[in-house]
């Protein structure tokens, strides 16, 4: 029965087995959408992410584990640290799969523990088990060791030493990167430091029961339909041979690729980070649950540690801090792996570290290009170790310590770090990043093709507003239904394989109204939570500095945002929307999008009940 | 980067929706993530199925797969 919830309280040391009510998925569909619905009602307005009253949500969507494709995808929710907007962090791997198996959809993990505690699921068991041995362990060692003390078939999720010391770029780690079968990791929004707040190392999990399909043959219709439009992509031949770091020389070549944190938009003689030098340390591929496309890159190190690599960590923790050779960002990532650090964030600290040092602001910290500083520093920042303590927070903390003006090269929106495509190139990304539920993110809607084939215009916003609100609501669908980013698909066959699996009747219309109901719903919980207009903005490096693009791609050597372009593309977005001047959706389109239960009525909290008894926003 | 770009011909059938259905047959066209251009005009989703079409209309259809 779809539905099904765990909800394990850490504080009371008790398990409760909960049966959402189907409608929701048709009104959410799963993953991201339910997560949404979920936490908010599990919180009130205020609640500080690092709390007992903080839940932390694992939730697979209605395909995962059924084999369409990609069904190897689940997500985790909270309220972020970081951000302190909405979090949802994605994962792929076999993780899901195994919890599908368990017999249940999800956990609603509430409360905090008093002592260092795991999980140990099996089936829909679930036992609270002492952590103290297995406490300051990397992932790989904790991975393992779990495995030997549980079933040596055991998915495991854990936090690292980051996590344990609540560090807010920290993850929540799937498994390990040498492990054959692929590993995962829900990287973004520091929600391995509410793991770590709850002083819970790890969830091991191994289940074996069957999945129900309400209706098997339609399940397959839409099923084989999607494996017809992958065969029939030939993008994903790349995607498959090189994963997502085939993008890395094509963005350096037209100047979308962060270097020295955001100065420049192409790092010169850079070609050994190319997907191509890539491949010549390349162990094996590795492939999530039900996945055709087969991405997943591992590479050895020096060392011979086994680690998989993507495209923003090469952008991030290799161009971004001036390092060209390729083997050094892989050793930076598999340190970020094994301490359990979002590579994203932890290398747009870095850079900032780094130019802090360029400008001569604060002493003890890396230079650009130097990898083993960079390496120094992720430890540092793991254990709060020196000046490690300063960094530990994400950048937008970094700055306000730093000061001396350091905020204006502070790169994030709403506190995220900010992803490895460089927005004075790509001005959809900007208003993505500015826009984006949970700060600066390229998963929202990613604009960079569209821009560079010409579709859209390049250094313009026109097209933009209606492209990324359209993006950005397909996506929340996607992500909640589950499904991987890069899958190609047509709703319609989606919409087949959902009902196969849930007996719920899906139209394409309902997937779309679905998504931009699901982004409305969130914006709610952001503006709850005190999140304006104010906030939907960019770094002040994007409207103060030109960033240097490569000679001779494009008619100009920089280009820059201007502000004012800038705020009429966001007026345009709202009202897009159909929210206000001010970023609130209008009374009007919570109604069309039967939200308003959220702002009106004993449901609703009194933030939201008396900003929308304003009557700008009852029309 | 593959764009799908067509000038419409006569035999095209003239709502916009349709042509795409008939496309998705032979191409990986009506993908979610892919930004259909008539004429230079990005079109909503929503206006597919209003959408007329006119012999010798320029059309384009970008999949937006991709990022990292």
């Amino acid at each position: 029965m779809i539905g099904t919830f765990l909800e394990i309280n850490l504080s009371t040391k008790s398990v409760r087995k909960i049966h959402l009510d189907k409608n929701l998925y048709q009104k959410y569909l799963g993953g991201k959408g339910l997560g949404a619905y979920l936490l908010f009602n599990y919180t009130k307005s205020g609640t500080a992410a690092l709390s007992e009253e903080n839940p932390l949500i694992f939730l697979t969507g209605p395909l995962t584990g059924t084999g369409y494709p990609t069904s190897g995808r689940m997500v985790v929710v909270g309220k972020s640290p970081l951000t302190n907007t909405f979090a949802d962090s994605h994962v792929g791997g076999h993780f899901s799969y195994e919890l599908k198996k368990t017999g249940c959809d999800g956990f609603i993990i509430l409360g905090k523990a008093d002592t260092q505690q795991y999980l140990w699921v099996h089936e829909d068991k679930v036992e609270f088990r002492s952590a103290s041995h297995i406490w300051g362990k990397t992932v790989s060692s904790t991975v393992e060791s779990l495995r030997n003390e549980t079933d040596d078939k055991a998915r495991v999720a854990c936090i690292g030493p980051a996590g344990e010391n609540l560090s807010l770029v920290s993850a929540i780690m799937f498994d390990k990167d040498s492990d054959k079968m692929r590993a995962g990791i829900a990287g973004r929004t520091g929600l391995g430091a509410v793991m770590g707040f709850k002083n819970l190392k790890a969830v091991a999990i191994k289940g074996s029961s069957k999945l129900d399909f309400a209706n098997p043959g339609l399940f397959s219709e839409g099923k084989n339909g999607t494996r017809e439009t992958i065969k029939n992509t030939d993008f994903l031949k790349v995607r498959h041979q090189y994963g997502s770091a085939h993008l890395v020389g094509p963005m350096n070549k037209e100047g979308f690729l962060p270097t020295n944190n955001f100065q420049l938009g192409f790092i010169k003689d850079g070609e050994d980070l190319y997907c191509e030098s890539m491949n010549k340390h390349k162990s094996r591929s590795s492939t999530c649950y039900g996945c055709p496309i087969n991405c997943g890159q591992i590479i050895k190190t020096k060392n011979n540690d086994e680690v998989k690599i993507e495209y923003e960590s090469v952008a991030l923790l290799g161009s971004n801090n001036g390092l060209k050779v390729f083997t050094q960002l892989a050793e930076a990532c598999h340190l970020c792996n094994e301490l359990g650090m979002d590579t994203m964030s932890t290398g747009v600290i870095v850079g900032f570290a780094m130019e802090c040092r360029e400008k001569g602001l604060l002493g003890g910290l890396p230079e650009f290009g130097d990898s083993t500083g960079q390496l120094r520093l992720i430890k540092k920042m793991a254990y709060r170790e020196g000046v490690g303590e300063i960094f530990a927070d994400g950048v937008k903390r970094a700055a306000e310590v730093v000061g001396q003006g350091s905020e204006k090269f502070a790169i994030h929106v709403k506190g995220l770090e900010m992803p490895g495509y460089e927005p004075r190139t790509s001005w959809g990304m900007a208003l993505a990043y500015a826009t984006s539920d949970r700060g600066a993110c390229h998963q929202r809607c990613w604009t960079v093709n569209a821009e560079r084939s010409g579709a859209l215009r390049m250094f313009d916003f026109k097209d933009k507003p209606p492209f990324v609100a359209d993006g950005q609501n397909e996506r929340a669908a996607a992500f909640s239904v589950l499904v991987c980013d890069f899958l190609p698909f047509s709703v319609k066959d989606l919409c087949a394989a959902l009902e196969g699996v849930t007996g719920i009747e899906f139209t394409e219309e309902d997937y779309y109204r679905a998504g931009e109901r699901i982004w409305n719903l969130i914006r709610l919980y952001n503006i709850r939570e005190g999140f304006t207009r104010k906030e939907d903005t960019l770094p002040e490096r994007m409207f103060d500095e030109s960033v240097l693009l490569p000679e001779g791609v494009y008619e100009t050597d920089h280009m820059g945002i201007n502000r004012k372009d800038f705020e009429k593309a966001l007026d345009a977005y709202y009202d897009y929307r159909g929210w206000t001047i001010d970023g609130y959706p209008t009374l009007a389109k919570l109604e069309e999008l039967e939200l308003s239960e959220f702002v009106r009525g004993e449901k609703a909290c009194g933030y939201l009940k008396r900003l929308y008894e304003q009557k700008s926003l009852s029309s | 980067m593959w764009v799908f770009e067509e000038v419409i011909r006569a035999e095209e059938p003239l709502i916009l929706s349709e042509y795409l259905n008939k496309k998705n047959e032979t191409l990986a066209s009506l993908q979610t993530k892919c930004l259909v251009k008539l004429n230079d005009t990005i079109i909503d989703r929503k206006e597919f199925s209003t959408t007329r079409l006119k012999p010798n209309d320029k059309i384009l259809i970008l999949p937006l797969l991709g990022g990292g």
